[in-house]
């Protein structure tokens, strides 16, 4: 049986159902990102974890105890939030001690754990700070220290990074994953970067309109995107629209030029219009075995650091190409006839009628 | 585009003269005793034992009056905030009540109701306290209110559950603490208001510190201008100590940091 159970939750929001029967099983040290945009449901599902909102249905089962009517404070489940959340009247050792205090550990042992976990988040010497003193990086590694000291059984984060400027992101993302590791406590993390969430998540959880649209480690969410909207939202991708020629062949026509697929949906007949989902940095200028052919002709060329885009269109549908960047080896300029070639193992689905 | 300098001034000029000339000119007249010696009037307020009886009586009444409010108005105004906002504007609307109920209504009401037949809760006391009670929540709700939207007490409050912590002790460590400039300063006007109170203690039959005014001020006029400074002065003594509360120099009890 799984560490942390939620089953069939839902939670409505006057008429507006913000979390539609969600079904997860998360392994104890498991770290599970929740990840979709503005919305979808993520931090709704991670505050019924958390006991600050009450399912409409559903269960949740944590260790094989039925939490679901729990009150936050029962629940032994510690929570870091995007605005810190620090008690501005206690410095940051005094926010790390609160939840040991909570706990009527003795002095000793409070110290003790306080100066271990300012330690572990790298602020030992800034203790006595009060949180209008530290910088918001300082401040979210104390209300992680705060929120991980009285040894929670699972611990939430709710985009804890989002308000911090990009280079504080990076390298406080690097420091939870290894604080998460070095711990192994199971950990739910909601996040709308789907960057943070491939770097950090042993799995990841794509949220789409209070559904889970797919469960996956991050390399299954990226190379095989179950939905158009996972395809869309993890990465970027080329949507090249194509018309069905041969289902039995697996045939399709972009413009008039044939490309193979793997598989057409179940329902493309011949005749039918259907996209292809393509990844940029699946797109290549070198020609291998197997591979379709599209011949285009570059529009833009993008300076993307150690990378390139090339903006090529071909026909009438146009498409990115990222390839890595070689200083030696000049770029096409815009104007030049290219060749892009691309495996057969792409997603198609077929556009919404009506 | 930035005010010139000198129209400042003269801003600040106006505005101090408004303020000060009464004050000195209530200063000049307490002082105007004739053949007696210079601070007589203030010698007759402060020996005068119906001063203190109605200086003390009314000190009573304020702080229990702040006690009352406190009381009743930090968890509802939380409760509203927290956990029922959309009963916010309810309760927001009845905290204004008591600006547009004349204290004569006030008083008439609740003698006619409880005046009789609720054994102690019926004495003059419990109605005096209970009106201030009331006319103090305006003052009280507001300061609070405030103070609640500016720390974002709603996911502090989430904070503290999450590390198990329960009501009283987020009440006491984590509501109280981070909301006690609003608290001192709603207190503050509190204790202002029941000071100079004269209404609804005149007609209760209460010789508080407002009526002792009102009545020194019908005989002896040197001797009220006298009694106004020392209230003035009183007033700036509770500004100057909740100041010093606000600011950390005083601090009650241990762990208030």
């Amino acid at each position: 049986m799984a560490y942390l159970q939620i089953r069939e939750i839902k939670r409505h929001f006057s008429g507006h159902r913000a979390v539609d029967g969600v079904t997860v099983d998360v392994q104890q040290g498991e770290f599970v990102s929740l990840l979709g945009p503005s919305g979808s449901g993520k931090t709704t599902l991670l505050r019924m974890v958390a006991g600050f909102e009450r399912p409409d249905a559903g269960t949740i089962h944590l260790e094989n105890e039925d939490i679901t009517q729990v009150p936050p404070q029962k629940r032994q489940i510690g929570m870091v939030f995007q605005s810190y959340a620090l008690f501005p009247n206690l410095t940051a050792a005094g926010n790390v001690a609160f939840g040991l205090k909570v706990r009527k550990e003795s002095s000793s042992v409070i110290t003790a754990h306080v100066a271990e976990l300012l330690d572990l988040v790298g602020l030992a010497d800034k203790a006595d700070r009060y949180p209008h003193q530290l910088s918001g990086g300082e401040q979210q590694r104390v209300a992680l220290a705060r929120a991980l000291a009285p040894s929670p059984r699972v611990l939430l984060l709710d985009e804890p990074l989002s308000a911090l400027d990009a280079r504080i992101r990076l390298t406080l993302r690097t420091e939870i994953r290894r604080i998460q590791r070095a711990l192994n406590i199971t950990t739910l993390y909601v996040t709308h970067d789907q960057e943070e969430a491939l770097i950090l998540s042993d799995r990841i959880l794509v949220f789409n309109s209070g559904r889970v649209e797919q469960v996956g480690r991050p390399e299954e969410i990226y190379d095989h995107p179950a939905t158009e909207f996972v395809s869309s939202f993890v990465g970027s991708v080329n949507q090249v629209h194509a018309v069905v020629q041969s289902p039995a062949e697996r045939l399709c026509l972009v413009g008039e030029v044939p490309i193979r697929v793997e598989a057409f949906p179940d329902s493309a007949g011949p005749g039918d219009s259907v996209v292809l989902w393509i990844r940029p940095e699946r797109m290549r200028l070198t020609a291998s075995e197997g591979a379709n052919r599209l011949p285009g002709v570059v529009e833009d060329v993008m300076f993307l650091g150690p990378r390139a885009g090339l903006r090529i269109s071909s026909g009438a549908e146009t498409f990115l190409v990222e390839m890595a960047r070689d200083p030696s080896r000049p770029l096409p300029a815009p104007g030049t006839a290219v060749d892009v070639f691309f495996s057969t193992g792409v997603l198609v689905t077929q556009p919404p009628t009506g | 585009m930035r005010p010139a300098r000198g129209s400042s001034w003269l801003v600040v000029l106006l505005g101090a003269a408004y303020f000060i000339l009464p004050l000195v000119a209530t200063l000049q007249f307490s002082l105007q005793t004739g053949t007696r010696p210079l601070f007589s009037a203030y010698s007759s307020i402060l020996t005068a034992s119906g001063f203190w009886a109605s200086l003390g009586l009314s000190l009573f009444m304020a702080l229990a009056a702040v006690a009352i409010g406190l009381l009743l108005i930090i968890p509802a105004a939380y409760w509203a905030y927290l956990r029922a906002p959309k009963v916010r504007t309810w309760v927001e609307f009845l905290s204004i009540l008591p600006f547009v109920v004349p204290p004569i209504v006030l008083v008439f009401g609740m003698v006619g109701l409880y005046g009789n037949g609720f054994g102690p809760l019926s004495s003059p006391m419990v109605l005096i306290l209970a009106a201030y009670g009331v006319i103090s929540m305006p003052y009280l709700f507001r300061s609070i209110d405030n103070g609640l939207r500016s720390v974002d007490l709603r996911t502090l409050t989430q904070a503290a559950l999450s590390l198990g912590a329960g009501w009283p002790v987020i009440l006491l460590r984590i509501v109280l603490p981070n909301l006690r400039t609003a608290i001192l300063g709603g207190a503050f006007l509190v204790f202002a208001l029941i000071m100079g109170e004269y209404a609804i203690s005149s007609m209760l039959g209460f010789n508080t510190f407002g009526v002792y005014m009102l009545l020194t001020g019908q005989t002896r006029a040197h001797a009220a201008a006298a009694l106004a400074l020392i209230s003035f002065a009183l007033v700036w003594v509770f500004v100057g100590f909740m100041h010093a509360v606000n600011r950390g120099n005083i601090t009650f009890g241990p762990g208030a940091r």
